[in-house]
């Protein structure tokens, strides 16, 4: 790339003088002349002139000779402002970071948290800058994968040649995935795009690789969740970084290891103004709105054969997470997606991790995770230690919603208490033992170990009502009443783990077969998310003009100290969960929410 | 993925070839040549005759000093930043070999010349620590690290935040990182097994994990799977006791009994060596990745016992720091 003076000049002589040093927050340095380029002087250094000075008697401890030392006491060595804040190579990033806003056409947002917000967007059509310049995120420059890197470059080299490519380009404003196909070399992720049969593929003179370079005449849109991550407070764009949190931390680093069906697929991801933005693949559906859909105005039951579909298809990204060491910890209608094509989609990742060879015990580093509707019981007793069982004990809770159409337990979130102790979950526990009975020494052995066991002494004694329950929902299936029984089991060593849970003869039995589109047979059709666009901030990146507005809103206690540490202690996004729970249950839901569309404890709060 | 390194993005993104590391570095060499084409000036005191003498001289660009690739100097002091960082703090050795293959990643792409090279360590560490779920509050770490190095370390915490963006961009996000450390302990485990029947002492062990941990500071992580580089380290580590003990052999042959007992522990280490050898033999490793690396930590020593630490600080200050006079006169 740098080879080549006339086409790749000195990068930081581009840059304006300005831009260098707008990182800088002490005392303004003298500027280096920009006329003088790069013909010959270090860019951290000063002018030649000024470099005898007494560095090395602070190094090596020599006599300093210069005798500028009048005060008798060796000032103060520091390293330049450039050097603080790594000023010229800022500067050479900046230059070539490609803007998500660039590559994407923001359509509105279709969610918003206390984790950021969430926006439909789709691909722009392809344009020159975008072909020719570097976007070092994107990019799969990859060196072990040197046929890879040959194919692209061979066809970034192509498409440069070639105008008329680019001509064709542009005249198929409609068709995204081609150019899917130019940007990555990947041929795993033009796969996965790959759902509409290739029409008629361009290249009569050959000019392009029939790799990853075919052209479709007319192919439906495809669209793509950004997610943003909040950096502002009060509205404002934040002028300073705050460490990422340690749950983009999670979701970036788990996105971009897996790979499975039933999982969102990260397509890419941009580092630009201080904000993070993940490029998923768009899923129009939720469980959390099919959910609804069916509750409201009246109660209609979902089909079962479409709950057996979802059913599978969650188990099935759940142990693909499991078998590769990761606990999903806020598994829950709302976090499970569905593809327009009724693919199901486990998302969310923020709050997962990786249990394997693990430095620091699960609780240390969350005191709090699952939204309490979806917690495991081992978890309301206060389990320092807990396994995979715990997202199968939320797809439990899934499974019996989807089948009575809303929570099957669905209790009181006690508030965190100004000490930060985490508080007894007493409502949530007393739901869950109304309906599965008390538990015992006996369906759970281990049960008094557990820090919270004295806890259970208070409640009365019940027996379990499951059934009871599965009957009044209007549930038949002896099959599925087996199967969730068996994700409810109390003691987590003993309950159903994914993989035996696919092979259960609810699945299995052939009564309602497994479809690879839940939505199969069904003769109407879910409504779409719907699209925010009144508050886009995304699309003001780094103008500011919104400032008046943010005024309006409330201040959040947040002080920079607990915003860079991330994921220490209890997790926000619990937190704010518990908070929405709260307001549900007593029936005051916050109002001008977008995702309040139903009353599930989602952090999906706006503030 | 996170439960194998086979289809994670270490091996699929981030693992090069002999040859193609060699192209990304040269990319590196051409544009730090671009950038940099005065080199760096040093200037030396030198005390002769009582009368000191102050030297200018100009390193070339082309001389192998700054340049991550070449200089092995750099490397070892840049181990011994993260090291000496992670001990003040307490953090685990997994996480500091993240942070150094975060490091290794970054200077393929990045000349020293154009960042601050104790920023990046403790950037590098910061966003290790999270990535291994043992976050560090960004104060304390920022606090110890300026304790360590004044000069270079900016109070300002944003200052490490924000270069923790460029970091996560260089790396392009792949930030999970397979260890050979636990492969190490798996192959111990199977070689307790029969049919190896082999037990390595506890010190055995502690002297593998310790080339494992030098092992970051060769390329070994960039081109080599885990597993090559814990077999390779075990290979050396049993192949040095067999060496020990003949050496004690020769040098006590008064001694009729402690002859006896190195004699007795030559036989085993010989005994042990054999079954590795076997074990190695029957594995299906890929022998000349293995060869590789053992040949690199072999010459990384000898590196080692050049190393002049306070030449690379020397430069490191040259190229970073000015003094106050300076900037004053030339404003």
């Amino acid at each position: 790339m740098y080879n080549s003076n006339e086409k790749v000049p000195n990068p930081y002589q581009r840059i304006p003088q300005g831009i260098v040093q707008a990182g800088g927050q002490q005392r303004v340095q003298p500027q280096q002349q920009p006329q003088q380029g790069f013909s010959g002087r270090s860019l951290w250094q000063n002018q030649g002139s000024h470099q005898f000075n007494q560095q090395q008697s602070s190094v090596l401890g020599m006599k300093s000779t210069s005798g500028r030392n009048v005060h008798g006491k060796q000032p103060m060595l520091m390293a330049n402002n450039d050097v603080f804040s790594i000023g010229p190579y800022k500067a050479r990033k900046d230059s070539t970071r490609v803007s998500v806003l660039d590559k994407y056409e923001i359509i509105g947002y279709i969610a918003a948290g206390t984790y950021g917000k969430v926006y439909k967007a789709r691909r722009r059509a392809i344009s020159k800058d975008d072909d020719t310049s570097i976007d070092p995120v994107n990019t799969e420059m990859n060196g072990s994968d040197l046929g890879g890197l040959q194919t692209r470059q061979s066809m970034l080299a192509e498409s440069n040649s070639h105008p008329d490519a680019e001509i064709v380009n542009r005249s198929v404003r409609t068709s995204e995935s081609e150019i899917n196909g130019l940007r990555t070399s990947d041929s795993g992720i033009l796969s996965a795009n790959n759902t509409h049969s290739p029409i008629g593929t361009h290249g009569s003179n050959g000019t392009l690789t029939p790799k990853g370079a075919i052209f479709r005449k007319k192919a439906s849109p495809v669209y793509y969740a950004i997610k943003k991550f909040k950096t502002e407070r009060d509205g404002v764009e934040q002028t300073h970084y705050t460490g990422i949190s340690q749950s983009a931390c999670r979701e970036m680093a788990l996105c971009r290891e897996l790979d499975n069906k039933h999982l969102t697929q990260l397509t890419e991801i941009f580092l630009e103004r201080k904000s993070i933005y993940m490029v998923y693949e768009f899923a129009e559906h939720d469980l959390l709105q099919i959910i609804h859909f069916h509750s409201h105005p009246e109660k209609r039951m979902i089909p079962q054969k479409m709950i057996g579909s979802i059913m599978w298809q969650i188990l099935d990204g759940v142990s693909y997470l499991h078998q590769n060491w990761i606990l999903h910890r806020d598994l829950k209608p709302a976090n499970i997606m569905v593809t327009v094509d009724g693919c199901v989609k486990v998302g969310d990742l923020g709050l997962a991790r990786k249990f394997y060879n693990m430095l620091q015990t699960l609780y240390t580093g969350d005191k709090v995770v699952v939204t309490i509707w979806y917690r495991a019981p081992e978890l309301l007793l206060g389990a320092r230690h807990y396994t995979p069982a715990i997202d199968l004990w939320a797809v439990g809770c899934i499974f019996a919603e989807l089948i009575g159409l809303q929570p099957i337990f669905k209790g009181e979130e006690a508030k965190m208490d100004s000490k930060k102790s985490v508080p007894f979950q007493s409502n949530q526990l007393q739901r869950i033992l109304e309906v599965l009975g008390s538990p015992n020494q006996k369906n759970w052995p281990n049960i008094h170990k557990y820090p919270e066991y004295e806890q259970l002494g208070k409640f009365p004694k019940y027996r379990d009502n499951l059934a009871t329950w599965y009957h009044s929902a209007g549930g038949r299936d002896k099959n599925a009443l087996d199967l969730l029984y068996k994700l409810l089991i109390y003691d987590p060593t003993q309950r159903i783990d994914a993989i035996n849970a696919l092979d259960h003869e609810y699945f299995t039995s052939g009564e309602f077969p497994v479809c690879e589109n839940v939505f199969e047979g069904l003769n109407y059709k879910y409504p779409a998310r719907r699209i925010h666009t009144n508050d886009n901030d995304i699309t003001n990146l780094g103008i500011h003009r919104n400032k008046g507005i943010s005024s309006q809103q409330p201040a959040v206690v947040n002080n920079s100290s607990t915003a860079a540490l991330g994921g220490l202690g209890v997790n926000r996004r619990i937190l704010a969960a518990a908070a929405a729970a709260a307001a549900a249950v007593s029936g005051n839901n916050p109002s001008g929410q977008p995702a309040s569309r139903s009353g599930e404890p989602n952090r999906k709060k706006r503030r | 993925m996170s439960g194998s390194y086979w289809p994670s993005t270490q091996r699929r993104k981030w693992q090069f070839t002999k040859e193609s590391l060699a192209k990304e570095r040269q990319k590196l060499w051409v544009m730090e040549c671009q950038l940099f084409p005065q080199g760096l000036n040093i200037v030396m005191d030198s005390k002769q005759n009582g009368t000191s003498r102050v030297t200018t001289k100009n390193i070339p660009i082309t001389h192998k000093d700054l340049h991550y690739d070449k200089d092995y100097n750099l490397r070892i002091y840049c181990y011994f930043l993260i090291m000496k960082l992670g001990r003040r703090l307490n953090i685990r050795q997994c996480a500091l070999a993240t942070a150094h293959v975060y490091l290794s990643r970054f200077l393929l792409r990045v000349s020293v010349r154009e960042v601050n090279l104790y920023l990046l360590v403790t950037t590098c560490v910061y966003l290790a620590c999270k990535v291994e779920e043992c976050p560090q509050y960004i104060r304390t770490l920022v606090s110890e690290s300026r304790s360590l190095w004044p000069e270079f370390v900016p109070p300002d915490p944003t200052k490490v935040t924000e270069f923790e963006f460029y970091l996560l961009e260089e790396l392009q996000s792949y930030l999970v990182v397979y260890h050979p450390y636990s492969t190490m302990e798996q192959i111990v485990n199977v070689l307790e097994q029969p049919p190896f029947h082999m037990q390595l002492s506890s010190e055995d062990l502690q002297n593998c994990w310790s080339l494992i941990n030098d092992s970051y500071i060769n390329d070994a992580h960039l081109t080599y799977p885990p597993h090559i580089i814990a077999i390779s380290c075990l290979f050396i580590t049993i192949s040095m006791k067999a060496g020990a003990a003949k050496n004690a052999i020769q040098n006590s042959q008064t001694n009729m009994q402690a002859m006896s007992e190195t004699e007795a522990s030559l036989a085993q280490a010989l005994k042990h060596q054999e079954i590795f050898n076997r074990f190695l033999a029957e594995s299906q490793v890929d022998l000349e990745e293995v060869t590789d690396t053992i040949q690199e930590l072999i010459s990384l020593y000898d590196h080692w016992d050049k190393y002049h630490e306070p030449w690379i600080k020397f430069l490191l200050h040259t190229l970073y720091l000015r003094s106050p006079n300076s900037t004053a006169r030339s404003s």
